[in-house]
């Protein structure tokens, strides 16, 4: 790290050396006096393009260039401290005393003030660049609850997750990623609740990577899982701040990066792949449901195709007459083996997949009818497939986009072509054996050392969020395999007010008398209703 | 010294379970009916409470020893030459029990799923499994094992509950079929049925609450005899006593006459889907329990180099009985008779010595002071 000379023009020259001044035409060198008398030399540089020229101008510039009452006999120490204390009306401003602090500063956006005859610069916070506002999710995309999606601009992204956390415990630790990029990567945690070893996993393994950039969350994710072979994501991939503050607050720690619109949520379980953020805004009976649906369509998305093969050419006699004579009908005239069939299917529907995301925005409805009418209508005329098996291959990509993690609909899409693979050569064995490869694969899978199948194998207490959504105000305990520092959530009573007596509502209309027969009591307080919480814990 | 993962205490009963109750799903009902009669839903409850008395002897051992598995405690007792030969003994019954069920698994798959498959390739892809399994360690096999708890309980209750319809509760009487002389004589004969709770004593280093090793045992032999027991009273009232004695799976052909209306009426097949997993935790168990013996035999540091030699050896086995009916009279006659010596009276033997040792430490001990 070379330290600053005396010399603004030695400075200036290392400066420009180091940022390839004249090479690179975004590099601003602006010289000028401080109107001292006599005037002192000084002078700031920027990144045209990455520092706001508002803030330069008039919180830099214009008090420097425009005061002149100050005292030339002062020290260079002093002309530094009275600049940073009086003259910078800047909110962030900090000293620099070598050249790879400033150099680290400027390129990252902020302005660097040099005076002759100091060996200190001032770094003034002028961070702005364009950027894309704050926008609707579109991966994690919720019926009910907020609609706001991180972008790409790292000091926004933990504004939006501290938006929703208003508690000082709440620490976003930065790290720098990448050798040439030396992007800005904060870890979110909750001092206090988090546990502290986790916490010091997730640094170790970030402070451990050696590469030259890292662009996206998603590569990071690559440096910093735990088992780069196994298909299934070991990091939950979020684009939704208030999801990220959930999981937060249960004790994960979450990890975002500059430039990437995605944060990462570690550790990870099995179950946590199948939640969505609307499954806690929803009732807990509609949150359940929806996870039970979403666990069908991985089973679906996974092993329908192959239980199709299986069944068809290992095990017809599982299937009633009436259905077997109708299948077999519609593939009188299919020349292809099932097998077959089915695999030129599953992968046409993944090239109209890929092909939609890639083809630009104004074909793309097209491409919709062009799937649709090759793949349903026309396969099924020319009997190239049957017209049951467009029926399995539309259920079973319904399943696949059910999956709420886009990461695991991805592990279960290349799956399920191995599930095909084995039901073709052992029907219902193979796909026994893979159910049990599978799970042995997932179980022995561990995310920042917590067991991936956490909390049921191994099994830990838990409380009711994993296939089941439990109501809100039973939820008392966080998740055992995180081992925070604070075990409880909530008190066993959630709905306190249902122990503090009812409320009288006056009723609008006059009391209906008890019918004869029937129990006054049972009837309320006559004239109002009482206001009453059911259950013990509620 | 070899460690492996650590066990909690719901994975290793779930395990135990599994390793336990597994051959329900093959022969085992029909040589519990040959032995027992129209009483063969007896014969378990005996064995197993002649196996669970077999393992509080085990747990009485394992406790003496605390952190050490049965193979080590062998050693400190015995001496390295009867150590290791105790070891040989849970060996020959672990890999003999689990190489016999492979085969017979492999017939049952055969037979119901895939009959024009050669039988060595089904035995193969059991083998890989297998391999898989053991590869990956006895963390994730019992948890895994855990995780498809539910799934053998499923299997069992419905099972069980859609045959009621076709049971003939006529077909339990006599109710003590061969004289209840018999019954406890059979009972007590095979009791290496529930050879396997030994598992636990080969992975007892390795259990997170090895405090608890008795409850487990225990526990697991309890479920499991009642499972097995219950099972079988269906198996017999389903195919009355001479009739059962002859089918080789009765598990199998019980499925076979469910009928739930129309459209589900030939469900055997998604029976046999959840078999062959049940199989597949019960191999990799096996398989597993044997490798893990013999490296802490060998005093080897980690186990898998020799997992594929063992996967060669196994397979190649698994074909020396000539059929079926072969590997299944061997399991019985040699594996369940004889097996009880290796896991039940060796440690027996081992704590009466373990006993004698210490009375004479202790004798010592207080000639010393006195003198």
């Amino acid at each position: 790290m070379k330290p600053l000379a005396e010399s603004l023009q030695a400075n200036l020259d290392a400066l420009k050396q180091t940022l390839h001044y004249g090479l690179n035409s975004d590099v601003i060198v602006r010289e000028f006096d401080i109107p001292t008398t006599p005037p002192t030399k000084a002078a700031i540089v920027f990144m045209e393009g990455l520092a706001s020229k508002d803030i330069i101008d008039l919180a830099i510039l214009q008090p420097l260039m425009l005061i002149s009452n100050l005292d030339r006999d002062l020290r260079a120490a002093d002309v530094l401290e009275i600049v940073e204390r009086r003259l910078l009306p800047g909110n962030q401003v900090s000293r620099k005393d070598n050249l790879r602090g400033i150099v680290e500063g400027v390129i990252a956006g902020t302005t660097c003030l040099l005076i002759e005859g100091c060996r200190t610069a001032l770094e003034v916070e002028t961070k702005s660049w364009e950027h894309r506002g704050v926008s609707q999710p579109t991966a994690e995309t919720v019926v009910h609850g907020p609609q706001e999606a991180f972008n790409e601009t790292l000091k926004n992204n933990v504004a939006l997750v501290r938006r929703r956390m208003r508690t000082p415990d709440l620490v976003s630790e930065i790290l720098k990623v990448g050798t040439l990029s030396r992007v800005d990567c904060a870890v979110l945690y909750l001092e206090g609740l988090t546990n502290p070893k986790l916490v010091a996993e997730v640094k170790r393994r970030i402070n451990g990577i050696r590469a030259d950039q890292i662009q996206d969350t998603g590569v990071l994710e690559q440096f910093i899982e735990d088992r780069p072979f196994v298909l299934v994501p070991q990091t939950l991939s979020t684009e939704r701040p208030d999801r990220m503050a959930a999981l937060l607050s249960e004790g994960h720690v979450g990890i975002l990066l500059d430039g990437s619109p995605f944060g990462l949520v570690v550790p990870v379980t099995f179950w946590s792949l199948l939640h969505a953020a609307e499954d806690h805004f929803l009732r807990w009976p509609f949150g359940t449901f929806l996870r039970l649906v979403r666990v069908v369509a991985l089973a679906v998305a996974l092993l329908l195709p192959a239980v199709y093969i299986a069944v068809t050419n290992f095990h017809p006699e599982m299937i009633p007459t009436d259905l077997l004579l109708a299948i077999a009908a519609t593939r009188e005239r299919v020349p292809f083996p099932t097998v077959i069939e089915v695999l030129i299917m599953e992968v046409s529907f993944e090239l109209i997949r890929e092909a939609g995301i890639r083809v630009p925005g104004v074909i793309g409805p097209t491409l919709g009818i062009v799937g649709a009418l090759i793949l349903g209508q026309a396969a099924v005329a020319a009997s190239i497939v049957s017209p049951i098996l467009v029926i399995i291959v539309a259920l079973t990509a319904l399943g696949s986009f059910a999956i709420p993690n886009f990461n695991m609909a991805f592990a279960a899409r290349i799956t399920r072509f191995v599930y095909i693979l084995f039901a073709a050569a052992f029907g219902f064995y193979g796909i026994a054996v893979g159910v049990f490869i599978q799970m042995m694969i997932y179980v022995s899978t561990r995310s920042f050392g917590v067991p991936f199948m956490s909390p049921i194998a191994p099994f830990a207490q838990s409380s009711g969020d994993l296939i089941l959504r439990y109501p809100s105000w039973s939820m008392e305990l966080r998740p055992a395999f995180l081992q925070t520092q604070h075990r409880e959530r909530q008190p066993e009573v959630g709905r306190k007010w249902t122990r503090s007596g009812g409320v009288d509502i006056p009723s609008p209309s006059p009391p209906e008398q008890p019918r004869q027969g029937v129990d006054a009591g049972s009837q309320g307080r006559s004239g109002s209703l009482k206001v009453k919480g059911g259950g013990r814990r509620a | 010294m070899l460690e492996e993962g650590r066990i909690g205490t719901n994975e290793a009963i779930a395990a135990t379970v599994y390793f336990l109750s597994s051959k329900l799903f093959i022969s085992f009902p029909q040589q519990m009916a040959t032995v027992g009669l129209t009483a063969a839903w007896m014969v378990p409850i005996i064995s197993f409470g002649t196996g669970a008395l077999g393992f509080l002897i085990v747990a009485a051992l394992l406790k003496r020893y605390p952190r050490m598995s049965i193979v080590e405690i062998g050693e400190e007792v015995a001496g390295p030459l009867f150590g290791a030969l105790a070891a040989l003994g849970y060996l020959a019954f672990f890999f003999a029990a689990t190489i016999l069920i492979m085969r017979e698994f492999s017939e049952t798959v055969g037979t119901a799923l895939l009959p024009r498959t050669p039988l060595s390739v089904i035995t193969a892809v059991f083998v890989l499994v297998t391999l898989v399994a053991v590869f990956l360690g006895g963390e994730a096999l019992t948890r895994a094992a855990f995780l498809a708890a539910p799934l053998i309980v499923a299997t069992l209750v419905f099972l069980n509950s859609l045959s009621l319809p076709q049971a003939n509760f006529d077909a339990m009487f006599p109710l003590f079929g061969p004289g209840l002389g018999k019954l406890v004589y059979h009972g007590v004969l095979h009791s290496a049925v529930a050879g396997e709770v030994m598992f636990l004593g080969v992975i007892a280093p390795q259990l997170r609450d090895g405090h608890k090793l008795r409850m487990m045992g225990l526990v697991a032999i309890a479920i499991t005899a009642l499972f097995t027991s219950v099972s079988l009273l269906v198996f017999v009232t389903v195919f009355p006593y001479p009739l059962c004695v002859h089918i080789p799976y009765p598990g199998y052909e019980t499925t076979t006459l469910i009928y739930v209306g129309r459209f589900f009426q030939r469900v055997e097949v998604a029976f046999v889907f959840l078999w062959v997993i049940s199989g597949c935790i019960e191999l990799g168990l096996g398989a597993y329990t044997s490798t893990m013996i013999l490296a802490r035999m060998l005093k080897l540091p980690v186990y898998r180099p020799i997992v594929p030699a063992m996967a060669i050896i196994g397979y190649t086995v698994a074909f020396v009985p000539p059929d079926v009916p072969t590997a299944t009279r061997l399991d019985f006659e040699l594996v369940r008779t004889f097996g009880g010596i290796a896991v039940f009276v060796v440690p027996a033997l081992l704590l009466l010595v373990a006993q004698v040792k210490e009375a004479r430490r202790a004798r010592r001990r207080g000639r010393t002071r006195g003198a």
